[in-house]
């Protein structure tokens, strides 16, 4: 298994990933770690309308076709991970992840995006699927004729 | 169909023929929607390290969908996706909405012995 590499980005967003497919290109060794599923914040968005030269994507197909442009580069990605300890010290970086494998780099680039907040209430978790719902598009249809709360009042929430 | 490198159940018939020549099957009905892909990931991420499971999708829209939404142990569910864990056809385990790595691997581990 290879550990070295030129550089590590954190975060496999469309950041993470643009940053790999440009360094990839000039021939560094890159390696991609990504906590959950890779896209980021993209995979979350039922359509993206504002990318130049696409009129209309979903969120998961866009953040497809860059995981696969970022691999057809020579990218490695690992996702669904979970960084165990980094150590930036040094002209060698060290990422250990999952408590169990690490890797080296002479560059770490952290491209780990944001994320929405959960309520944090008791409880939220064991009804997460089931009267807690997070994505309007995916399971408005079960809540349709019922009461609802809406918490939050961006533009998701509008 | 969904767009994933998992097994694609088509048909009841195909249903019926994955639990009956699979011991252990893990299957996840969703849509390509935002809550159901981290679950195809995790899913298309562990195939290879969990050889004794065999894991599957199902379009949620399809006809023979009830298979798994007209199962008991989803009745109560009102998120997508819905993931159903099946040991020797039976459910051993359900769960609605999004799931992380952790969370699918902790229920494999738990009910699918190696
Ligand atoms: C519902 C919604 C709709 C949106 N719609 C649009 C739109 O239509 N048009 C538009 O231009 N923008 C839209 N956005 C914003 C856009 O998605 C973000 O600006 C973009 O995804 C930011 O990219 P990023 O790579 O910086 O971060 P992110 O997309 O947040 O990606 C960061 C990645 O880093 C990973 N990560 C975080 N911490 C760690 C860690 N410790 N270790 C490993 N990995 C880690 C995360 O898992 C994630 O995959 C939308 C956002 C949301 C939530």
């Amino acid at each position: 298994m290879k550990t070295d590499y030129d550089v590590i980005i954190i975060g496999g967003g469309p950041a993470g990933l643009t940053a790999g497919m440009y360094l990839a290109r000039a021939k560094m060794n890159t390696l991609i770690l990504n906590q959950g599923a890779v896209g980021g914040q993209t995979v979350l968005t039922h359509e993206i309308a504002n990318y130049p030269g696409v009129e209309n994507i979903n969120g998961f197909q866009l953040a497809r076709i860059m995981k696969t442009q970022a691999k057809n580069f020579g990218c490695t990605i690992k996702s669904n991970i979970k960084i165990s300890n980094l150590q930036l010290e040094g002209n060698i970086k060290k990422v250990e992840i999952n408590n169990k494998n690490s890797y080296s780099a002479k560059a770490v680039i952290l491209a780990t995006g944001g994320r929405s907040r959960a309520l944090g209430v008791p409880g939220e978790n064991d009804f997460k699927g089931q009267g807690i719902s997070y994505c309007a598009t995916c399971d408005g249809d079960f809540f349709q004729d019922k009461e609802i709360i809406v918490v939050g009042g961006g533009n998701s929430a509008l | 169909m969904l767009q994933t490198n998992l097994t694609h159940i088509e048909s009841e018939e195909a249903f019926d023929a994955i639990l009956e020549e699979n011991e252990n099957v893990m299957i996840c009905c969703g849509r390509m929607g935002p809550m159901c892909v981290p679950v195809y990931e995790v899913m298309e991420e562990i195939e290879g390290e969990y050889e004794h499971v065999k894991f599957a999708d199902l379009a949620f829209d399809s006809a023979h969908s009830h298979v798994i939404r007209s199962l008991p142990e989803c009745q109560t569910f009102n998120g997508l996706p819905f993931t159903v864990y099946f040991k020797n056809g039976k459910v051993v385990k359900a769960t609605s909405s999004i799931q992380d790595m952790d969370q699918v691997t902790s229920i494999l581990d738990e009910n699918f012995s190696k």
